[in-house]
């Protein structure tokens, strides 16, 4: 994700302005050396033929075997002229996607505001796109991205919606990182198989274990030995269908590092940095009594969510009249009332009846001279 | 903003010499092609002719052979040259842009419990009905596996119904809700009933004299607001004097503009929010907003942190390690820090009003008692430390 390098003024004003954009950026580096591959190998095809060409032309050849070698290169110049548009296609392709992120990057500082929040529903609709591709939820992501004009990159959708049996295929730059993804799939896939298969799928991918990995392979040859439902561990934990799941979250976190995204979406984390910000202890008391319409971390499935984070750190106080919701400042000076609650001196001039007034929290009835002014530093 | 203007340039150097370069590149093997072309068929004919091969055309076919070899491979070497351009912009990417977003809890916070996957999927949910898009929520809720009751979606779908009817310019819906909700929008100070019947009675005005006799039988139903809304009643119908001569040469004109339009959508909503018992904006998207405010902030303390080597600072897990600023309108509850101690208060440690009116936190007070008196320190007023009393915002 990329999120602007917040420079010292710009931390009040800039806000996560995240993209997915190393997926563009690694994409245009990706297709950049691809084309290069192709190229360079069209262009060895072609003097390879040029080669055999001059070297027939040295001895004293034959009009046709000229000719038949004339197409050849003819049929290879095409071929690399071919390959050479498309590949430059899609490098041009990649790099206006670059720039097509960083233009709408700069729409945030607009000065209007209501262009500025129309791109911050977008961003956050952007977030919830990649979060639910994260989640695996492809049909809704892909609805949501439609209704909100969000263009899916094919990348990112390629990058989560790979499943087991392609996993299972050698990748470029799969080796450092999926080996022991691969490892732990030849394992679930040898759980299935009947002897038979077995052995053959044991010979063929466990060759090549090597180091840590043989351990493992022991102890999975080591399963032969016993029928499926043994309880004998460590063969029952190998069995256990949870092992699936958790092949699952690790295929998905190596997927992410090939890609160079996170392990958690985007979305997570601004979510849960937005709740820690806003949360208070008021959020959470026991009877509560002190939880506030407004409040979004009192409200219901928020409130679930953001138990295990932290609280926001308040050095400045900072009061709200729990009548009104107003803040209590000079404007609106904080009063006590004999029982200790306080409250905004509007909000007791509205709830003022006959010069008394009603403690909402408490119920008890106070007259209004009665309140005290209080001083906050 | 620069970072993004630095990146752009390089992007734009890179697209330009794309362009060029595939230019050329097809242009040359274009010629190439051609060539050879031509010479095959000058080889073609003297095969058939049956003449065997002439120096001059040996010597013009390995002249074509070492041309095609040139042109081929300063194909290549070209290609390779844009590499420097493609990385130039990685680099100015990492140079702007931090590539790296860290959590500001540990990452698996959320995933420890299968549970809170699906309570942040809900949140989702609800969040999609409220902004009105109920098909991508049905959709959610479908892949999800999640249940929804029925009397949670039944208020958003008749609210995104009357909305949509709004939009088209449809006040029957917005009319029916609003009468059926009377009592409730009353206590809320609310004008809806009023604003809708007017936006009526002005859109029989645009349509000229013909609509004079129901514009006038439409005006009865202002009689119930004539106490409070007196002033606008009257503009209303001074208007109707201008009917003849039409609206908009009228200084009565302001009344068609079409921002009431968008004014009376934003008004249904505040209102049905508010019977709700909903914000006008959901949950989530301000937790959303507040996090992108909080995120580079915990972001560059983390770094900082790291960078001073002083990672003691922020192992107090209960609390983030700077204060961030969301502006007033996030100033939901109540924060009472004390001025001495420069920390929140508790319910172990409150918030203590003194004689003076000051208020201190307990821990506070007990520092600053001397000889079982207390000096307040604002105003040097000498207390009874038992005097100071608990309050409660």
């Amino acid at each position: 994700m990329w999120t602007l390098r917040a420079t010292g003024r710009e931390v009040g004003s800039s806000s996560c302005e995240d993209t997915m954009a190393p997926v563009p950026y690694e994409t245009l580096n990706k297709r950049f050396r691809a084309a290069q591959k192709n190229i360079d190998r069209e262009t060895s095809h072609v003097t390879m033929v040029v080669a055999e060409l001059e070297k027939t032309l040295s001895g004293c050849p034959a009009v046709d075997s000229v000719v038949s070698l004339l197409d050849g290169v003819v049929e290879k110049l095409s071929v690399l002229k071919r390959k050479a548009v498309e590949s430059i296609q899609a490098e041009d392709e990649s790099a206006k996607l670059c720039k097509r992120r960083i233009e709408h990057l700069k729409e945030h500082s607009s000065d209007q505001p209501a262009a500025a929040s129309v791109w911050k529903r977008k961003r956050m609709d952007r977030m919830m796109v990649e979060h639910l591709l994260r989640c695996g939820y492809y049909n809704t992501a892909v609805k949501l991205a439609r209704q909100s004009g969000i263009e899916v990159a094919q990348e990112v959708e390629a990058a989560v919606s790979q499943d087991c049996t392609t996993a299972l295929q050698p990748g470029q730059q799969d080796n450092t990182l999926s080996q022991n993804k691969q490892k732990s799939l030849k394992l679930k896939r040898k759980l299935k198989c009947a002897k038979m298969l077995f052995f053959r799928h044991a010979r063929k991918h466990f060759s090549q274990a090597e180091g840590s990995q043989l351990d493992e392979v022991r102890q999975a040859m080591g399963m032969l030995a016993f029928p499926p439902d043994t309880h004998i561990s460590p063969y029952k934990d190998l069995l256990d269908p949870a092992r699936w799941r958790m092949l699952i979250q690790q295929f998905r976190y190596d997927n992410y590092r090939l890609h160079q995204l996170g392990n958690n979406s985007v979305f997570t984390l601004t979510l849960q940095a937005g709740l820690s910000a806003i949360k208070t202890p008021q959020c959470y008391k026991e009877d509560g009594s002190s939880k506030s319409p407004d409040c979004p971390v009192c409200s219901r499935s928020l409130n679930k969510l953001a138990q295990p984070l932290p609280m926001a750190h308040c050095a400045n106080s900072r009061l709200v009249c729990k009548i009104s919701g107003d803040v209590m400042n000079e404007n609106n000076p904080p009063m006590m009332l004999p029982n200790g609650y306080v409250y905004g001196y509007n909000s007791l001039l509205s709830i003022r009846q006959d010069d008394k007034v009603v403690c909402p929290r408490t119920k008890e009835v106070f007259h209004f001279s009665q309140a005290e002014k209080v001083y906050i530093m | 903003m620069e970072q993004c203007a630095c990146v752009e340039r390089e992007l734009d150097k890179v697209l330009q010499k794309f362009l060029t370069y595939g230019q050329h590149c097809e242009q040359s093997l274009e010629e190439l092609l051609h060539y050879v072309g031509q010479l095959r068929a000058e080889l073609a004919s003297a095969a058939l002719q049956g003449t065997p091969l002439s120096a001059t055309l040996s010597l013009v076919m390995s002249q074509c052979c070492r041309k095609i070899k040139d042109t081929v491979q300063k194909l290549a070497s070209d290609h390779k040259d844009i590499h420097s351009s493609v990385s130039r912009v990685g680099k100015a990417i990492d140079r702007n842009f931090d590539s790296e977003i860290c959590g500001v809890v540990s990452d698996a916070v959320w995933d420890a419990r299968e549970q809170q996957q699906q309570i942040l999927q809900m949140a989702i949910v609800e969040h999609l009905y409220q902004q009105g898009m109920l098909s991508v929520a049905e959709e959610l809720c479908q892949e999800s596996t999640l249940n929804v009751d029925l009397d949670f979606k039944q208020p958003f779908l008749e609210l995104n119904r009357i909305l949509e009817a709004l939009h088209e310019q449809d006040l029957g819906p917005a009319l029916e809700w609003a009468v059926s909700h009377r009592q409730r929008l009353l206590e809320l100070n609310s004008s809806l009933e009023f604003k809708l019947h007017r936006l009526h009675f002005i859109r029989l005005l645009a349509g000229g004299p013909a609509k004079q006799l129901e514009a006038l039988s439409y005006a009865r139903h202002f009689q119930p607001f004539a106490r409070l809304h007196q002033r606008e009643i009257q503009v209303m119908m001074g208007s109707l004097v201008y009917l003849r001569l039409g609206l908009e040469k009228s200084p009565y004109c302001h009344l068609l503009d079409s921002s009431h339009w968008a004014e009376i959508c934003e008004t249904f909503t505040r209102d049905a929010c508010s019977l709700l018992g909903l914000s006008v904006e959901s949950p989530l998207s301000v937790s959303f907003a507040s996090g992108c405010v909080a995120l580079p902030v915990l972001m560059n303390i983390k770094a900082v942190i790291e960078q001073r080597q002083c990672t003691g600072v922020w192992n107090h897990k209960d609390e983030l390690p700077i204060e961030i600023e969301l502006g007033m309108k996030c100033w939901y509850h109540s924060v009472f820090a004390c001025p001495i101690l420069r920390q929140q208060t508790s319910d172990s440690n409150p918030p203590i009003k003194l004689i003076c009116g000051h208020v201190i936190s307990r821990d506070a007070l007990n520092k600053l008692i001397n000889g079982g008196k207390l000096r307040c320190p604002y105003c040097p007023m000498e207390q009874n430390p038992a005097d100071g009393k608990r309050i409660i915002f």
